[in-house]
């Protein structure tokens, strides 16, 4: 491929390529009774304890995580679901594939590396294994060769369900053959807003790409996951392809609805935007019900797109900014606390409080709600 | 005409405008209601289930093929056709080889193809036979230990350990 990767914007948000792999001398995950999942657990982290790199992961066993923890590797896209009863481990490695600090319940970042691009083997999801490699930009080509190296890993310990014709054997046919997910994440408000984007995501299917609604409930989203649909009869490099060249196009079309809507009636879309960033402020971000976490993600996206139009006036803009530096700040925190690192903590909780004095709500009156550390009963053990 | 999905006769004949392109297609109902929806909820696009559902309409099939198809078992696993349609979900690698014609017309219709092409595992293909012995005598040994039938349960881990021992030696 000869195209340079686009760089995120404010419509590409990240990328991510997925494997599904499955132990070959073992039935599985539907079939598989609760002492044989235990067994394919043993057996793929014995293997991974035999590789000399991946043998530092950090490992996360589900049945230890709370909530918060969880949807914080949701966040980070180590994990697809909310909290299974299966046992179901998720290893972090770092980009280079070497080790992340372990020890710890959450995957411990070291380097310099952002959180974003994390790797991880999921054991005893909907395969006996699964391997994630989550990139901030759209270097697909980079993505291949690192999982395709973390793949090469495990298969020296392991033997795979293979067959010639078919591929790599799956537990769903979807995924028969590479067993690989190519994946962009898509900001699509305006295609939305339009009423357009049902059409366009239907015109990708004879493409071979599929999108679906990311981030709740389908229906209501303005993100989008689009990914190849075929996985059999296609090479890990073509199924990039696929994908990454229907990017473009979406991103025209998408700017094309936005000038539209901005011809159409600036103002209203300015006020729009504007009150969803009021609306935002007062709505309760620690709210763990499904109806608000949807608001949330509906004011997040209306705020998202007006920044990247413009539309938003410089204080406005300067309260998002420093709201996107909370929403870091406490995820760093929620790993220090995980880690024990009190220190750190602390000196994390100090920052947030600073930028919380700036106030990125209008009235700084009710600042404790982002403030209260949901983590408190997991810190003080 | 026939539908360009299955072989059914097509009744609806579109033009989809939405690409750089004008797209004429052919359908059966069944064919073109699967085209005109959109948004599954799921990665493992699309949902296998629906897939399906559609799918084994086309065949053709009169009841009695499909109940006889439903009711066949994989012999390794235990799981039935009938399952496999409900839940979408295989439950063991020789399912493809066992349902392998009964599965061949939804690959095709989910990939556009049935052989695979890209990556394979470096150290070579391994017996798959053994693999598959494996995991029937697993399966046979959680039988045999749930009826409390130690000894056979005795005798069928020393073959477990007999073919894994085969397996690793050569390696």
């Amino acid at each position: 491929m000869n195209e340079v990767p686009i760089e995120p914007n404010d419509i590409v948000i990240s990328s991510r390529i997925r494997l599904a792999r499955n132990i070959a001398d073992f039935p599985f995950i539907s079939t598989c009774s609760d002492d044989q999942r235990l067994e394919i657990e043993s057996v793929v982290l014995k293997g991974i304890a035999n590789d000399q790199v991946l043998s530092d992961l950090t490992l996360l066993d589900s049945f230890e995580l709370n909530a918060l923890e969880r949807q914080f590797l949701m966040d980070l896209q180590l994990v697809s679901s909310p909290l299974r009863e299966t046992t179901e481990r998720v290893a972090g490695a770092s980009e280079s594939g070497e080790v992340v600090a372990a020890g710890a319940d959450v995957p411990a970042v070291t380097h310099e590396l952002p959180w974003e691009e994390l790797a991880s083997y999921s054991i005893n999801e909907d395969d006996h294994l699964r391997i994630t490699v989550n990139r901030s930009d759209l270097n697909l080509q980079a993505a291949w060769k690192q999982i395709s190296a973390l793949d090469d890993r495990v298969e020296n310990q392991l033997t795979y369900a293979f067959s010639p014709q078919l591929g790599y054997l799956t537990a769903c046919p979807a995924n028969v053959g590479t067993g690989m997910r190519v994946s962009v994440l898509m900001h699509l408000p305006a295609l939305v807003m339009t009423g357009q984007v049902e059409k366009v995501m239907r015109s990708l299917q004879r493409l071979n790409v599929v999108a679906r609604g990311e981030f709740g409930d389908s229906a209501v989203g303005d993100f989008f996951r689009v990914s190849n649909q075929a996985t059999l009869g296609v090479d890990e490099d073509s199924l990039i392809e696929q994908v990454t060249t229907v990017v473009p196009r979406l991103i025209k079309y998408e700017r094309e609805a936005r000038r539209f809507l901005i011809e159409q009636n600036r103002e209203g879309l300015r006020r729009d935007v504007a009150d969803s960033l009021e609306k935002l402020c007062r709505l309760d971000l620690e709210d763990e019900d499904s109806e608000s976490h949807e608001r949330i993600m509906q004011c997040l996206s209306k705020i998202r797109m007006g920044v990247g139009m413009g539309l938003l006036e410089q204080a406005d803009a300067d309260r998002v900014n420093r709201l996107f530096a909370l929403v870091q700040l406490r995820d760093q925190l929620v790993v220090a606390i995980a880690r024990e690192d009190y220190l750190e903590a602390s000196e994390l909780r100090d920052r947030i409080a600073t930028l919380e004095k700036g106030g990125w709500r209008r009235e700084s009156t009710d600042s404790g709600t982002i403030l209260d550390d949901p983590t408190e009963e997991g810190g003080s053990q | 005409m026939k539908c360009q999905k299955c072989q059914k006769q097509a009744t609806f004949h579109i033009t989809d405008l939405t690409g750089d392109d004008l797209l004429a297609l052919h359908l059966c109902p069944d064919c073109a209601k699967g085209y005109l929806e959109t948004g599954d909820s799921s990665e493992d696009a699309p949902v296998i289930s629906d897939v399906m559902s559609k799918q084994l309409k086309p065949l053709e099939q009169t009841a009695d093929d499909l109940r006889e198809l439903d009711a066949k078992e994989c012999p390794i696993c235990g799981i039935s056709f009938y399952e496999f349609r409900q839940g979408g979900r295989l439950g063991c690698p020789h399912d493809y080889v066992f349902f392998g014609e009964d599965l061949e017309p939804l690959l095709i219709n989910v990939h556009g193809d049935n052989q695979h092409v890209g990556k394979q595992p470096k150290r070579g293909i391994t017996d798959t036979e053994s693999q598959t012995e494996l995991i029937r005598l697993r399966r046979q040994m959680k039988e045999v230990v749930e009826q409390e039938d130690y000894e056979k349960a005795s005798q069928i881990r020393d073959q477990i350990r007999q073919i894994e021992g085969e397996g690793s030696a050569s390696e």
